[in-house]
């Protein structure tokens, strides 16, 4: 459900996310795919990312 | 590429039998697409708001006209995709399927073509013919994003018709081409996307099992695509029309690929990205302008709370300076003459007659009409902000403060709007995805002080505190707002056991208002609170009318003041006599009605020596723990009848009423003898 979500609003594995917003408590914001997607940190934390080269 | 006669496409032929309506057009959309503008700027004021058949979702339909052919438009909920994770997506796309629409217009953003396609690729897959109206163009051309509509259009296979909804640009274009989709010259014919090639050989094992034994109008592939994405909606209407024995070995497949899923999404974004590769044209990724530079402080942890208090204050500023003179003009040349033109006509009529048509109807709907313009104010404000995009801000800098009560901070959205009226704040509730957030949202949104509520203690504060009367209403705000936190966090402790929903919430890129998508939606609330509350408001001022002139036509010997002096044994417990005992029954079905009460009760009108009779008569710990009894007290009957029909419960309803006379009660007492003993 949660996933299916994601999924909806472009994250899905293997892609670009780029960290907009993160003031290290509290929510986040990421943007994937030209989309800004606000996060709770709780669902943020289930979502693997592997540091990438930056742009 | 698949081709329009895919083999699995024709094993489930439209539905002939049913009436099929040759004018009806589809609107849908992503969230935060301009949907509703083009909504707004084809229909007019020539449209309906009310509900999806047993669903507590907005739906609005429409009329218009083009080239002498009319038009029916239904919009459908704006949803990211149509898996079923909410009702809205449930129903988009059922009418797509069981309706049958002659054209889909799907609304995409220039602008972010990436995401809002999405839906677009599920549209494609209903088998429905898809009209593209890319929308934005100008917000893309800012945001320095190029996008070829022709190179996009024989990607996808279908028409794409590249407008500004905002500035009516390209509407004509869009016509035309629906009317061409209508009169079959143009056909539809979309490059569907692949499911990733590691799932396609499960996706066609699924086709196999499930051949023939799906029920119409869905098509077999569609459906096969559902299953494998796990689609509970579906799996539900699979397993109930398939034999046991297929089903298991269905189910035995699935089970084996349950994160298929993500092959379907990715799937789907392999072949946005195939479709953009020649299409779009943009700038280094990261760079936003200006929707970058005002997040960092209006989304900002500790700067985003200033502005977000400082706009609340402005925006009760800008409500109160422009509602109240409004409010006085309209108490005092419309209501006024009305009341003394209805008592002259009906000179000859029996006194009860007379006084319930202008004491209980014209007093009912004057206190509905009063009420207005400061609603309207704040709507506007509301639905400016909402257009603008800050809205989504303002949810992401509460969402810490409501993880206290288990919410997230779309939860803030309906409440910020009780600050105006609680009714819309209850309908509002609809934006919250989980039903158990929504149903505490529900639960906890009466807690939030509303103007009408303001109003009351406008005129007792100044009475009995002159000028400390500033502070008590601060105070009285910041009270309400503490119980409503701790009601809240109780609430999720006890009923919902602590559970909470996850935060997953699009932001929106700024944007320059539309002044006609702020105008409907002003329109449109006002309209349905005078409805919903109009109504209600009306047959209990009837009521409290009634029992305040039976049985011998005076007040002070009536059933109502019978049944508060019933009531005084509690009313005492908070320091009331029975006379603010009554004025509290009766600003059940509008809050302000309690200082009409205690003026018959007095018999000072508000406008001449009612406050400094009130303030001679009782202490300042009575009128302090009036004023707290007032903030807390159960809501409005309006507030009690919209939450009945959003929960769709009684026993929702019943446990929201006792939760606040409870509450407000406990406070009442507490607060009486607390000023009491300090000596007020």
């Amino acid at each position: 459900m949660v996933n299916s979500r994601l999924a909806s609003l472009g994250l899905t594995p293997g892609v670009q996310v780029n960290m907009t917003q993160n003031f290290g408590r509290g929510p986040l914001i990421v943007t994937v795919r030209g989309t800004r997607v606000a996060l709770g940190r709780g669902e943020a934390a289930k979502i693997i990312v592997e540091r990438g080269s930056h742009e | 590429m698949s081709d329009c006669h895919d083999p699995l496409m024709q094993t489930a032929p439209r539905l002939a039998v049913m009436e099929v309506d040759a004018s009806l057009i589809a609107l849908a959309g992503q969230p935060n697409m301009g949907k509703s503008t083009l909504f707004n700027l084809l229909t007019g004021l020539n449209q309906h708001v009310g509900n999806w058949p047993g669903k507590t979702v907005e739906r609005r339909e429409g009329f218009f006209d083009h080239k002498g052919r009319s038009f029916r438009l239904v919009d459908l909920p704006g949803t990211y995709s149509l898996t079923a994770n909410s009702p809205e997506e449930v129903i988009a796309r059922e009418f797509i399927l069981c309706e049958q629409p002659a054209a889909v217009v799907a609304v995409v953003s220039a602008a972010n073509l990436e995401r809002s396609l999405y839906l677009v690729a599920e549209l494609a897959a209903l088998d429905a013919p898809v009209i593209v109206a890319l929308n934005m163009m100008d917000v893309a051309a800012q945001e320095g994003i190029q996008v070829d509509a022709h190179i996009l259009e024989a990607a996808l296979g279908l028409p794409v018709i590249p407008m500004t909804a905002s500035k009516a640009i390209g509407v004509r274009e869009l016509l035309g081409v629906v009317e061409d989709v209508l009169d079959g010259k143009r056909v539809p014919c979309p490059h569907l996307p692949e499911v990733r090639a590691d799932h396609r050989e499960v996706l066609e094992k699924i086709g196999r099992l499930i051949e023939g034994h799906v029920p119409e109008p869905y098509p077999q592939s569609w459906i096969a695509l559902k299953l494998l994405e796990g689609d509970a909606e579906v799996t539900g209407r699979l397993q109930a029309a398939l034999s046991p024995e297929t089903w298991e070995s269905v189910h035995g497949v699935l089970r084996a690929h349950d994160d298929a899923f993500l092959a379907v999404a990715s799937g789907r974004y392999e072949w946005i990205g195939r479709m953009l590769r020649a299409a779009v044209t943009r700038p280094r990724i990261g760079q936003f302008g200006l929707t970058e530079r005002l997040d960092r402080w209006a989304a900002h942890p500790v700067w985003g709370l200033f502005i977000m208090a400082g706009i609340l204050g402005l925006v009760f500023w800008l409500t109160f300076t422009l509602g109240s003179p409004l409010q006085e003009w309209l108490d005092r040349s419309i209501l006024a003459p009305l009341a003394g033109l209805a008592s002259d006509v009906l000179m000859g009529a029996p006194v009860w007659v007379r006084g319930m048509l202008v004491d209980g109807l014209i007093g009912g709907v004057g206190s509905v009409l009063i009420f207005l313009p400061i609603l309207v104010i704040f709507f506007a404000v509301f639905a400016l902000l909402e257009d603008v995009g800050y809205m989504a801000r303002a949810a992401y800098v509460m969402d810490n403060l409501m993880h206290l009560m288990g919410l997230h901070g779309k939860s803030f959205l309906p409440l910020f709007l009780g600050f105006g009226c609680n009714v819309p704040a209850i309908m509002g509730t609809r934006v919250i995805d989980s039903w158990p957030a929504r149903l505490l949202t529900i639960l906890i949104a009466p807690l939030v002080p509303c103007t009408a509520r303001m109003a009351v203690v406008a005129f007792i504060a100044p009475a009995f505190f002159g000028e400390n009367a500033i502070w008590i209403s601060w105070g009285l705000v910041l009270l309400s707002l503490l119980a409503l936190v701790a009601s809240g966090a109780l609430l999720n402790r006890v009923i919902f056991k602590g559970q909470r929903s996850a935060f997953i919430m699009e932001m929106p890129l700024y944007h320059i208002p539309n002044a006609r998508t702020i105008g409907l939606l002003v329109w449109q609330r006002s309209l349905a609170f005078v409805k919903k509350a109009g109504t209600a408001i009306l047959v209990i001022s009837l009521l409290v009318w009634v029992l305040s002139y039976l049985p011998n036509g005076e007040l002070n010997t009536s059933f109502l003041a019978r049944f508060g002096q019933f009531l005084e044994p509690v009313g005492r417990w908070m320091g009331f006599d029975w006379r603010l005992t009554v004025a509290l029954i009766t600003s059940f079905p509008a809050k302000e009605n309690a200082i009409a009460t205690l003026g018959v009760l007095f018999g000072n009108s508000p406008d001449s020596g009612l406050a400094e009779t009130l303030a001679a008569s009782f202490s300042m710990a009575s009128a302090l723990s009036f004023l707290v009894v007032t903030m807390l007290f159960i809501p409005c009957m309006a507030t009690v009848a919209v939450t009945k029909q959003e929960t769709n419960s009684w026993g929702w309803t019943l446990l929201s009423v006792f939760l606040l006379l409870a509450l407000s009660v406990a406070a009442g007492t507490g607060v009486y003898h607390l000023a009491a003993l300090i000596g007020l």
